[in-house]
């Protein structure tokens, strides 16, 4: 059996193994430095021990650093000395990108934005009190309409991103308690549930965005009513359509967990199947659900991207990575390619993307117990 | 483990082979396909939704049926005016009411029967008749007894029998076609020219329909069952791909066409196209060049944006409060800057419109004088309706729009001034089409992004649309008065008068504003220079009839006295041309006797 | 092997049935139909169109003459007058409302070798390529080579696929000019659509195996066969892939139903005249027979290939038998 130390189950509290178990699984390496690293990290929670393994994974943690800087940037993107990513100049000659050294351009800031949150709107007054009229130039270019690209792009990863968490966050709520119910359950239940999920796979993507988007759109009889929530409806569908894989996988962990000594004992004593998933499987769980939560966010960053493609995705002026790209895919033709238009978009985009695939690797290691094995050989 | 490797290597053999096997078979019959390039290829920018006349709505549909068939009228791609096609000779009785075509002794279709007046009884009784369900049938309502045969029951509610119903429509011989109007129609001879106008053989299709009563549809349309009397047949249709077209060596005219197979495209993105183009696979691009290119391509001499008659506007909710208040509409209206749109985002040449008319005329009619921007009076206009600075709460103002880079662009910049003129919080929604046209039907948007493109030059075309029982109004907006002008020049004999009846129409079309016209359409055709024979017209109407490629010699004398300022590009037509046989006569007669 | 045939064919049968009552009640609810247009039928043209198409039924009779081969008109039960089409159940995929000159049949005719020869293209190379760099990338774990692969890997999923397609055909295409741009005219045509498709099975691939292969290889049984003295590269390969495979062959499965069926941004960019459009412009115009007709092609496809999947398991991993699947 391959498998049997990554599959033993570990229980709430923190994983007690015992350093014969270590043993097993090294492939006759270090021994005597495991057994220390192993005694050190005895008792501590199982998201802490990851921590540290993550934290000595140098592409991921560098993967981590670099999406918290991205993450900051783009959260704080109305704090930054930007131009706005609305205000168009629509001028004859486009500026095309230049070299912040080189940039003589004069442009003054005006605070011309979509209708913010206040924490935006007031984000945005301190910025003013800042650095006043002052912006910088087109660095990045502009696109068609003269909007300044290197503004868009940091506007467009926040909307993607904010987009992608939040939907993935939906995803895992709905992934997680469908497949850990349906395992718990198990027999007619667990079949039941889980030939929804496959028929849901069976059903073309679009169909489904198109129905949820038709089903939450209500007409208003005069403008003073309230708007359905365009942003919020396209997360709800989002993270309503990327719950499948998620059920599956937690699924399959659960269906390993559910034979284990102390699930068994928790229900020999009478525990309900909620307070069991509450207490013993959730917990266990939570590795894997997160490492597949680094790969929703990039699936669902991709069918932002695919529906403002097809125009149903983000609404104008506001700018994500998917419209951004869209623009920029025009761009290439056999006569005039505005090159920019499409280069930093797209490397934007690839590097974020990337970076939370060396990230959910790097996490996969850090969850699994024999890591070290396979970063530091 | 050896035990077991014998059968494994048998199954993963079967598992590498069988899909190859499957995917050498879908490779042979995809690459089978392969045709020598046509003559001419052009992009039609979407699949036709169908080659039946009768069925067919809409531009694209129009361009091949302008190459099966012909009718008794055509449009002459220079001039874009009705010319008589298969009628060889017209006469119009003095009440304007009885219409008498003689037509071409000559006229064929295509298998070689010949093409008689009853076949135009016969496909004008098809085209009417509701189950045949034509969208252009109820143009027709001006022949006498159309309504009544539509309707299926007559004047006094009785119902009628379609088969031998009198309808004003028969043939007195072969040749002789009359059509009796119920009302004059000014714009008849317009109708006989559009495009379901057009005979259908009868033989054909009835053999076909008895053949196939449900499936029928189905299966014609197609190089083997479609018989028609254009110049040029069916030879080849691949759907989403091309429908590829013959020369019809039976077409009473064959002589006069040059082009021996056309090409016909279904490429809906607009970049490949272009590529294609650029790179000689496609000789004809209809409108649809990419929007970021149009500043690179006016000035070069394959690219020639006319006037259009098509009119982009945006349609307002008469129906939803605040919308319902005329001024709020006049300063919506008095705040769109529209030579922004026309020059700095479209840039081929667009015109900001101010009326419902395109380019304020068409043919005798112009329309009334129209108020332009003015940012002042509209935030007057808006203050005096209650809102503005210390007025009342507005609301949210949203604008409806098809998902469309260009209209996603067009009201960005919209709603960039409505917001900063008026100060309205405008949020923008683009929709997939079906659920756009869905809203605009049950009227649920504020603001709606639209257009129209006239079937026929005619003012009445396009006026007729906002009309209080019109199918199309879609703003909730009525008018007694302005339906009365309408009803009354729709009846009109006299052209002045009608003209007259539609310009007050228009003028209150204009006052009340239910519409907010933005721009008239420009055709941006991108076609190459060595083409010849090509329409340049107000409907973008073409007849692949008369194309041909010029020789190097007659391009030079082309670019010479057309093009002079232009950028040239390089052809990568026929270098000797291409030339009718008829043509091709003349031409070495004329260099002989030069000679 | 009889019993297992047999319960799949039940499972499949359930299961479209399934797909296809939702798709069908999905279908309804969206607003808009097939025949709504900017340029507005007139009323009583429309009710003609609909009645055409008994679309002015009642949804429930409409649903009954969609699947089965009852022939429900005015008549009643078993009519036989007015025959739109024979159902699902008769292999009558019935007429396109969106293409009026053709059946869904024809249309799936016409579409389907097309995606299949460009998807087995682009699994292919997808299944080669991403396997070879996997095994690399395991084989040399841990090490620069190892993260640069697995980057390279991943940049197939690190963007859309309209943007790998555009930046094929902008560098391929309109640059070097070894690529014609768009058409389906000859194999050639086919490669950079091939490429642009297969792009993120071979990084998903490339990554299944690696770690697939990582894991396998720290078992019991290959350790014993590096003990035994086999050489590293036949433990890699004959033991280690073996087993290191599972976790690839069941994400091959359903991911070839989707490489197979095509994909709408390929096929608009390279102008191929697939299946895949249809899955978007389907639903988009409100095709609702077409829109049906490819859901059942992709629900059967899906099923069949996860199916196989759980056969190739069977012959991969001498633990599980087909008896219990």
């Amino acid at each position: 059996m391959a498998d049997d130390t990554r599959s033993a189950p570990r229980d709430a509290a923190g994983t007690r193994e015992t350093p014969r178990a270590f043993r097993d699984g090294l492939g006759g390496r270090d021994v005597d430095a495991l057994w220390i690293e192993a005694q050190r990290e005895r008792g501590a929670p199982v998201s802490q021990r990851a921590w540290q393994r993550l934290k000595r994974n140098r592409p991921a943690w560098f993967a981590w650093c670099f999406l918290c800087v991205v993450g900051i940037a783009s959260l704080l993107a109305p704090l930054l000395p930007l131009p706005s990513p609305k205000t168009m100049r629509l001028t004859d000659r486009r500026p095309v990108p230049v070299w912040p050294w080189l940039d003589k351009s004069k442009t003054e800031f005006q605070a011309d934005y979509w209708e913010l949150n206040p924490v935006d709107a007031a984000l945005v007054q301190v910025r003013t009190k800042l650095y006043g009229k002052f912006q910088t130039g087109p660095w990045l270019g502009t696109d068609a309409r003269g909007r300044d690209l290197l503004a868009r792009i940091v506007w467009g990863s926040r909307k993607s991103l904010f987009t992608a968490i939040a939907a993935a966050a939906i995803s895992l709520g709905i992934g997680v308690t469908w497949g850990a119910w349906a395992a718990l359950k198990g027999g007619r239940t667990d079949r039941w549930m889980m030939r929804f999920v496959d028929v849901l796979y069976s059903l073309p993507f679009v169909f489904l965005v198109i129905t949820a988007l038709a089903l939450v759109d209500a007409p208003r009889a005069n403008l003073g009513e309230e708007l359905v929530d365009r942003e919020l409806v396209f997360f709800v569908v989002l993270g309503a359509v990327f719950w499948l894989t998620m059920a599956r996988v937690i699924r399959g962990q659960v269906l390993a967990l559910k034979s284990s000594d102390f699930v068994l004992a928790s229900r020999a004593m009478g525990a309900s199947t909620g307070w069991i998933l509450r207490r013993h499987v959730l917990p266990n769980v939570f590795g894997t659900a997160i490492v597949y939560l680094t790969l929703t966010l990039p699936s669902v960053m991709l069918a932002e991207a695919f529906l403002s493609y097809l125009g149903l995705g983000v609404q104008a002026p506001e700018v994500s990575f998917g419209l951004l790209l869209a623009d920029g895919v025009d761009a290439i033709n056999a006569i005039h390619v505005e090159w920019w238009l499409f280069a930093f978009p797209a490397t934007a985009m690839a590097s974020v993307l990337l970076a939370l695939f060396v990230l959910g690797d790097g996490l996969r290691d850090a969850f699994d117990v024999r890591a070290k094995e396979r970063t530091a050989p | 483990m050896t035990a077991r490797n014998g059968p494994t290597a048998v199954w993963l053999a079967v598992l590498v082979l069988a899909p190859a096997a499957v995917a050498i078979w879908a490779f042979q019959s995809a690459l089978s396909r392969e045709l020598p390039r046509a003559d001419f290829v052009f992009n039609n920018g979407v699949e036709a939704s169908s080659l039946d006349p009768a069925v067919a709505n809409g531009i694209a549909e129009a361009r091949v049926l302008r190459a099966l068939y012909e009718g008794l009228y055509t449009r002459d791609p220079i001039s874009g005016a009705a010319v008589p096609a298969l009628a060889a000779d017209t006469q119009v009785s003095p009440d304007a009411l009885t219409w008498t075509f003689a037509l071409r002794a000559d006229a064929r279709w295509s298998n070689g029967d010949p093409l008689t007046a009853d076949d135009f009884v016969w496909s004008l009784r098809r085209l009417l008749d509701p189950r045949t369900a034509s969208p252009f049938a109820a143009e027709l309502e001006c022949v006498r007894g159309a309504r009544e045969f539509r309707a299926g029951v007559d004047s006094n509610g009785a119902p009628i029998d379609r088969a031998t119903f009198d309808l004003g429509v028969r043939a007195t011989d072969a040749r002789t076609l009359v059509i009796e109007l119920a009302e004059p129609t000014l714009h008849f001879r317009e109708l006989l020219a559009a495009y379901p106008l057009v005979p259908v053989h009868r033989a054909s299709l009835e053999a076909l329909q008895a053949r196939a009563p449900d499936s029928w549809s189905t299966l014609w349309g197609r190089p083997d069952t479609l018989v028609c009397n254009g110049p040029f047949v069916l030879a080849e249709r691949r759907l989403q791909d091309r429908l590829r077209l013959a020369k019809n060596e039976r077409y009473w005219d064959a002589d006069r066409v040059a082009m021996r197979t056309i090409d016909v495209l279904a490429i809906e993105n607009a970049t490949t196209a272009f590529n294609l183009y650029t790179a000689g696979e496609i000789d004809w691009l209809d409108g649809t060049v990419p929007t970021s290119l149009v500043k690179t391509l006016v000035g070069r001499d394959d690219f020639d944006p006319t006037p259009y008659l098509g009119l982009y506007f945006y349609r307002v909710n008469t129906t939803k409060p605040p919308l319902d208040d005329k001024r709020v509409r006049r300063a919506l209206f008095g705040t769109i800057n529209r030579l922004q749109i026309c020059d700095r985002l479209l840039a081929a040449g667009q015109k900001p419109a101010y009326t419902l008319i395109p380019w304020g005329n068409l043919g005798s009619y112009r329309s009334p004088a129209a108020k332009k921007e003015d940012l002042e009076g509209s935030q007057a206009l808006l203050e005096e309706a209650g809102f503005g600075a210390n007025g009342e709460e507005f609301g949210t103002l949203r604008i409806l729009y098809n998902s469309s880079e260009q209209n996603r662009v067009i009201a960005e910049v919209i709603a960039d001034d409505w917001s900063k003129y008026l100060e309205l919080p405008v949020e923008l929604e683009s929709q997939e089409w079906k659920s756009y046209v869905d809203r605009q039907n049950r009227l649920d948007y504020d603001v709606s992004r639209s257009s129209w493109i006239s079937d026929y030059p005619d003012a009445l075309n396009f006026l007729a649309v906002f009309t209080s029982d019109s199918d199309n109004n879609r703003t909730g907006w009525r008018h007694a008065e302005y339906d009365r002008l309408i009803a009354a020049a729709r009846k009109e004999a006299d052209l002045a008068r009608r003209d007259e009846a539609l310009r007050r129409a228009e003028a209150i079309l204009l006052d009340e504003l239910p519409i907010l016209p933005i721009y008239s359409y420009v055709s941006q055709n991108l076609v190459d220079p060595r083409v010849g024979g090509f329409g340049k017209n107000s409907l973008n109407e073409q007849n692949p009839k008369y194309w041909y490629w010029m020789d190097d010699a007659e391009l030079a004398k082309s670019r010479r006295t057309v093009g002079k300022r232009e950028k040239k590009v390089t052809s990568h037509g026929p270098k000797d041309g291409l030339y009718s046989p008829k043509s091709q006569a003349e031409r070495k007669a004329g260099g002989r006797t030069r000679r | 092997m009889i019993g297992f045939l047999r319960r799949r064919a039940v499972g499949l049968v359930l299961t479209v049935w399934i797909v296809v009552t939702c798709a069908f009640a999905m279908m309804r609810i969206v607003p808009g139909g097939p025949f709504s247009e900017e340029r507005k039928l007139p009323a009583a043209v429309l009710a003609n169109v609909e009645a055409r198409y008994h679309l002015d039924w009642p949804l429930w009779r409409q649903y009954l003459q969609y699947v089965g081969p009852l022939n429900l008109d005015e008549h009643g039960l078993f009519g036989d007058r007015e025959r739109v089409f024979g159902g699902v159940l008769a292999g009558d995929l019935g007429p396109s409302f969106r293409y009026r000159d053709y059946t869904v049949n024809q249309i799936l005719a016409e579409s389907l070798p097309l995606s299949l020869a460009l998807g087995s293209l682009a699994l292919a190379w997808a299944v080669v390529l991403g396997g070879a760099i996997g095994v690399a990338a395991a084989a040399c774990r841990g090490t620069k080579l190892d993260l640069a692969l697995r980057l390279g890997a991943a940049l197939g999923i690190a963007l859309p696929n309209f943007v790998v397609a555009g930046l094929l055909v902008l560098v391929f295409a309109l640059t070097l000019g070894w690529s014609p741009i768009a058409g389906s005219t000859s194999f050639a045509h086919f490669v950079l659509p091939s490429l642009a498709l297969g792009a993120p099975v071979a990084a998903y691939v490339a990554r299944l195996v690696r770690s697939g292969l990582v894991e396998a290889l720290q078992a019991d049984w290959v350790r014993t066969a590096v003990a035994k003295g086999l050489p590293y590269r036949t433990v890699v390969l004959r033991h280690g892939l073996r087993a290191g495979l599972l976790p690839t062959v069941s994400y091959l499965g359903p991911a070839s139903a989707g490489v197979l069926t095509g994909s709408l941004v390929i096929e608009r960019i390279f102008a191929l005249p697939g299946a895949g459009s249809h899955f978007v412009a389907s639903a988009l115009s409100r095709d609702y027979t077409l829109a049906l007709g490819v859901t059942i092609v992709y629900s059967v496809l899906i099923y069949s290939l996860n199916s196989l999947v759980d056969f190739v398991y069977t012959r991969l991993d001498p633990r599980i038998a087909l008896e219990e699947l």
